[in-house]
């Protein structure tokens, strides 16, 4: 699938865009700060309907603009055509799909699945669990409608439990019904919590050996490992992989009661998948500590890509690769394997500071585009 | 215009209504103070009575303007099944169904810490009481499947085993006149794992 036209209004730097796109490698050259991260922004925010920048989508408005406008044209495999459009204004914003509205991507409708790679996401790689836990929750919810579901609820019952926990710090001491009652919300936390661990685990299972695979193959070096560390234990993963859904239950259920006093203290659950991790390793070696910055790179973009090739071989829907500023830190052999990867998608747009940034082989058969002052035009 | 006291006041009053704004409640004032007064009596009369004259029924907590409510007092009802609700409209909703005989025990609310509202503001404890003295066979938990509903039915349950009875829950799946097409994936997995042996006549 590709994209073939984006037209944009008062999008951040963008006072206008109306540009068809080709298939195949599209090199979009500038100078820092012309809107080459924007324009990337632009398609992938039509496309899922979030922005992969910002949280606060008023913050796409051009200065002083009432709405913001992306539409982006996609043409399916098969010849089908789709128009998504993203619209900002009133500080709403509205996701709208060949004329109509949608919520989010569970509510059904993704013939397609795009991949993309901004600069600032580094810090999935080298950051804070956070972020790696935030790129887990959005894929799989993306994935699958039941896990967004127990995220929701699992979030939900852990606020209870919160307010529970204060109630009882007021209190000031523990008594036999505020027990029975914290009993009840372990329930219900574990409940939720379990099954999050559970289909992330099973992901994780499915996804790690295609991001070694797609590690070397960009001409990274050493065996990459991803490990799901759990704030409920080893022995707890174990239960799961063993088939011991009843025994991880209790086992979690047991955690929260002796994290019990912990927890009335700081006000806060301290077990449980908003707690954990998933550990990156090269080596045995935690890339956030060890990894220099052109090895994380490598690393997320491995990561990034074979979510790719994941989604394809699962669902039999290919991906729409975006790529901002992915070559800068990365050495002429490595561009050369990234080229070589991406040359095997329908359309990747690849976003870099100067054309001579890409590989000598690949010059010839890449579309160019300039961006320069917010203003788009193609060159080749 | 410079609004009279007890115009402003009745408009203050108005605006705590559910869904009603600052403007609404405005309308809603110019159009009373616009009235017969025998009509605006009789609303407000409306609106004392109903406070004073329905209570909760003592034994299932429906409203009621007696005692014990029709519910209750209605003797060919199955005595040995009990069905807990959340809040009256509930009861309402399972009862214009007409297809449950048996008797209700209503909690006025659900569990949930974040509201500051705990098993003790609940009719649980009463539930309790009721079940050690009447004959009930069955217990069916009628909560809605959200984190509270479930949390709450959950500590019912708990409550429950000693009791020794038939314990159940609604069922939940494609609604009558559905399309399987346009039901959410969570109702078809749900509809799914709670499905049971085909049969003509079950409704």
């Amino acid at each position: 699938m590709h994209i073939c036209r984006i037209m944009a209004r008062n999008f951040r730097i963008y006072s206008v865009i109306d540009i068809a796109l080709p298939t195949g490698i599209i090199a979009v050259v500038g100078d820092n700060a012309q809107g080459k991260t924007t324009f990337v922004e632009a398609i992938a925010f039509a496309l899922t309907g979030e922005s992969p920048r910002t949280h606060d989508d008023r913050e796409v408005l051009q200065k002083g603009a009432k709405y913001a406008v992306v539409k982006v044209l996609v043409r399916l495999e098969k010849g089908e055509e789709h128009w998504l459009e993203i619209a900002i204004a009133d500080g709403r914003k509205r996701w709208i799909i060949d004329g109509k509205a949608r919520r989010k991507w569970e509510e059904g409708w993704a013939p397609f699945h795009v991949v993309y790679f901004m600069p600032h996401e580094i810090q999935i790689v080298s950051g804070e669990p956070r972020g790696r836990r935030e790129l887990l929750d959005k894929t799989l919810s993306h994935w699958n409608h039941s896990y967004h579901f127990n995220l929701l609820n699992y979030r939900r019952a852990i606020s209870h439990r919160n307010a529970l926990l204060e109630r009882i710090n007021q209190e000031g001491n523990l008594t036999k019904e505020s027990r029975a009652e914290i009993d009840n919300w372990n329930m219900q936390v574990a409940k939720y919590g379990a099954r999050l661990i559970g289909m992330r685990l099973e992901f994780i299972q499915r996804w790690h050996p295609l991001v070694w695979e797609f590690f070397s193959e960009l001409g990274g070096v050493g065996r990459v490992e991803l490990r799901y560390v759990s704030s409920l234990g080893e022995d707890a993963l174990k239960l799961y992989s063993s088939g011991k859904i009843e025994a991880l239950l209790e086992r979690y259920i047991e955690l929260l009661e002796e994290a019990l006093l912990r927890d009335i203290e700081t006000t806060a659950t301290s077990v449980g998948p908003h707690r954990d991790d998933l550990q990156i390793l090269i080596d045995n070696m935690d890339v956030r500590d060890y990894g220099s910055s052109g090895q994380q790179k490598l690393t997320l973009l491995a990561m990034k890509l074979s979510l790719g090739k994941l989604h394809e071989l699962e669902r039999k829907m290919s991906s729409i690769i975006l790529l901002d500023d992915a070559l800068s830190q990365l050495d002429n052999k490595r561009r050369r394997k990234l080229f070589e990867v991406i040359q095997r998608y329908e359309q990747c747009i690849i976003t870099m500071t100067s054309f001579e940034d890409i590989p000598q082989p690949f010059r010839d058969i890449c579309a160019l585009f300039q961006i320069e002052r917010g203003k788009v035009t193609r060159i080749k | 215009m410079e609004l009279t006291p007890a115009l402003a006041r009745l408009m203050q009053e108005l605006e705590k209504l559910p869904g009603v704004g600052p403007k609404t409640a405005q309308r809603l004032a110019f159009y009373i103070l616009s009235r017969p007064k025998e009509e605006i009596l009789s609303l407000a009369r409306a609106i004392i009575d109903v406070k004073e004259r329905i209570t909760t029924c003592r034994r299932c907590f429906n409203f009621s303007e007696e005692e014990l409510c029709t519910i209750c007092k209605d003797m060919s009802r199955e005595q040995s099944t009990l069905c807990v609700v959340a809040d009256p409209l509930d009861l309402m909703a399972v009862e214009s169904s007409g297809a449950y005989k048996g008797l209700y025990h209503v909690l006025h609310g659900v569990i949930s810490p974040l509201d500051g509202i705990g098993p003790e503001d609940l009719r649980i404890r009463e539930l309790i009481e009721r079940l050690k003295c009447e004959p009930i066979r069955e217990v069916i938990l009628a909560l809605n499947p959200t984190v509270e509903g479930d949390a709450t039915a959950h500590y019912i349950a708990e409550l429950l085993k000693p009791f020794n009875l038939k314990l159940t829950q609604l069922a939940m799946g494609i609604p009558a006149g559905g399309d399987l097409n346009y039901a959410d994936r969570m109702t078809i997995a749900r509809a799914l794992i709670g499905r049971r042996e085909f049969s003509e006549t079950a409704e």
